[in-house]
């Protein structure tokens, strides 16, 4: 996975869970949410940098696999991932039934 | 069907055992993910975007009733209550944990499945023909072949590890059903004048960011000859293909660069050491021990029409409907082979539940003499369902969700996962297929449109078999939005061709009103309602259409 920690913009680091596969998103106390609403962001890219060497530093541990940085923003007090390709993973499965939330622009 | 010998249940049992230990050390953290990569995949097991995802084999996309019903039982006790057929026969569950995944395969063992060579450089599950062992026109059952194909081709030694990933289809109809252009192997079975059983043998078709048509290296290998003709051909993909481009490294580009021509030659140079040898020679009696297993139900002696189908067809327009999309002539008269299409309107292509694999294992087992057959269109089949027992039958099937009569009409579309599951896609797939059908969704309509294959890729890698589709549909990634370029005149049977890429893209908001486009200007270039979508276009080539879609910017 490339790694972008210079990039502006802030980021948070996702994974998949070891165990289930399933997206889960870096938080402030080490832990792993599934919920990137609980993410640890990261604002600039030293921060970005340090929280990117953290989650290979998990994945050492055998909790998650794949880290890597990806950028966020809020839209209207949400945390969404910028790339569609992100946020159909927070989304945590299709998107058939959040079709409609997708479309109007919450995301992309 | 191929039932396991004591070697086949053995080796299963074995190899299940083997990865519960490779699972546990993963899980313990004695195996890092790099080093337990390449030891999931060569159990069909990938990490998607999700979970992780399982892939079965369903070798030459032939089920028992009791198969499918251990997949209904593993769907709902290990997964989300659903799995997925692809285009290429096999099942996928998407939401399977990694702990269970030994148990999973165990179960699998149980009845005769796994997931062996589903992933990998490797020769993968190979497909056949859907109606095989039923169709009025097939000369053979091509699953005869397919299966010797199996067991030779299975943890082949020598072709464990090729520069690619490797894919056989065999046909045994003129009406090619099972694709075998676009494979890197094809093989049509055939008789010759003298009668004599062969193959035609096509190679180096596939699709993908390279897509290419197959060519014809024989026109009639003999039966016996199969397996060294077949390894002739991978030794010399085995020695030349390209390792230092994954992108360059199917055979299909081994014949482009070299030339048709160069790799015939070296594949009968080496054909002739291998039969010198005689080693890969098949016995008859061989042949004949597998084709008993393919041994053809006992079917009754009955008229070729039902009355009885007739009469409930007459007063109940939904049956006659299926009749006239889902029914197709059987070798054998008063019985008919049904299509079930896993393409309801709004519904997810290939996407079955297993409530609705427990029905149709019921159906199965009561009205098609305990068979069934994955199509690569991403149904299922009823390979011997007696005309009598189709009102039955479709009664039972409406009442499971499962009796959409669109059959080869513009809604049976096939459409990979895309972006909604799959790790490499750039775009999503299932939505469009879901719109695409909603559109269209009037019977009348799409009976007015008649046969039209839509297939959907959501990347180059072409799952969803665009390039064949007689409206191929590509989505791409065009800074950060999803874009869809379309090919018309595409088709993956006899007279296979490549879709010709119709003009620039169309965002998502646009593409199912440029699909609609396009029928309707079919629709008024037709001579008549006998011309398919495809002939047309093969009259009247791509001008008309592009001047319907882009019209407004001209």
């Amino acid at each position: 996975m490339k790694r972008d920690a210079k990039k502006a913009g802030p980021k948070v680091v996702t994974a998949n869970a070891l165990d289930t596969g399933w997206v889960v998103f870096l938080k402030a106390d080490g832990g792993w949410s599934r919920d990137i609403g609980e993410a640890l962001v990261a604002e600039d890219p030293d921060a970005a940098a340090a929280l990117d060497a953290q989650g290979l530093e998990a994945a050492t541990h055998n909790l998650v696999v794949e880290p890597y940085l990806i950028e966020v923003r809020d839209i209207d007090g949400r945390r969404v991932p910028v790339l569609l390709r992100e946020a159909i993973r927070a989304a945590g499965g299709p998107t058939a039934s959040t079709l409609h939330r997708i479309a109007e622009g919450a995301v992309v | 069907m191929y039932r396991y010998d004591e070697f086949d249940r053995q080796f299963v049992t074995e190899r299940v055992a083997e990865f519960r230990d490779q699972v546990a050390r993963r899980l313990s953290g004695e195996l890092t993910e790099d080093e337990f990569k390449p030891l999931r995949l060569m159990n069909g097991l990938y990490l998607q975007l999700h979970a992780y995802m399982l892939r079965i084999a369903i070798p030459y996309g032939t089920l028992t009733p009791r198969q499918l019903r251990q997949l209904a039982a593993i769907g709902r006790r290990y997964d989300r209550g659903y799995g997925h057929f692809t285009t290429r026969q096999n099942l996928q569950f998407h939401w399977i944990h990694l702990k269970d995944v030994p148990d999973v395969l165990s179960a699998l063992a149980e009845v005769e499945m796994h997931a062996i060579q589903t992933s990998g450089n490797c020769i993968r599950n190979v497909s056949a023909d859907h109606f095989a062992g039923a169709a009025a026109d097939e000369v053979a059952d091509p699953r005869v072949y397919a299966e010797i194909l199996r067991q030779w081709s299975s943890l082949h030694p020598e072709f464990t590890y090729l520069p690619r990933k490797f894919k056989i289809a065999v046909s045994a109809a003129p009406d090619d059903r099972a694709a075998i252009q676009i494979h890197d192997i094809g093989l049509e079975v055939k008789r010759n004048e003298a009668g004599e059983t062969g193959f035609g043998v096509f190679v180096g078709g596939g699709l993908g960011r390279s897509p290419f048509i197959a060519k014809k290296l024989r026109d009639f290998l003999p039966e016996a000859e199969l397996l060294s003709y077949c390894e002739a051909i991978l030794r010399v993909y085995n020695l030349f293909g390209r390792r230092d481009n994954k992108y360059k490294a199917r055979v299909k580009i081994l014949l482009h660069e070299a030339g048709t021509e160069e790799i015939s030659r070296q594949v009968e140079e080496e054909y002739e050491a291998i039969r010198a040898q005689g080693r890969l020679t098949l016995p008859q009696a061989e042949i004949d021990r597998i084709r008993a297993y393919f041994a053809p139900p006992e079917l009754e002696e009955l008229p070729a029409r039902s009355a009885r189908l007739d009469a409930a067809a007459a007063s109940d327009e939904g049956l006659r409907r299926f009749v006239e999309r889902n029914l197709v002539p059987h070798k054998v008269a008063g019985y008919g082979i049904v299509t079930i299409s896993l393409k309801a309107i709004g519904a997810v292509p290939g996407d079955v539940t297993s409530d609705q694999m427990e029905a149709i294992a019921d159906i199965a087992e009561r009205y098609s003499a305990d068979e069934l057959r994955v199509s690569h269109e991403q149904n299922l089949v009823l390979p011997h369902v007696k005309l009598d027992d189709l009102p039955e039958v479709f009664a039972l099937l409406e009442k499971a969700g499962l009796a959409t009569p669109n059959a080869g009409l513009i809604s049976d579309i096939i459409a990979c996962p895309g972006l909604d599951y799959c790790a490499l896609a750039n775009a999503r797939s299932i939505p469009l297929a879901q719109r695409i059908a909603e559109r269209f969704g009037d019977h009348e309509r799409q009976t007015l449109i008649g046969d039209l294959k839509v297939k959907i890729s959501g990347c180059i890698n072409a799952c969803g078999h665009h390039h064949v589709g007689h409206i191929g549909i590509l989505g791409v990634d065009r800074k950060g939005e999803e874009f869809y370029q379309i090919t018309l005149g595409g088709s993956g049977d006899q007279n296979a061709s490549l879709g010709d890429i119709v003009g620039k893209g169309f965002s998502s908001a646009e593409v199912v009103d440029a699909i609609e486009t396009i029928v309707e200007t079919y629709l008024a270039r037709r001579e008549n309602a006998e011309e398919t979508f495809l002939a047309c276009f093969r009259r009247i080539g791509e001008a008309p259409f592009q001047e319907a879609l882009y019209a407004d910017a001209q």
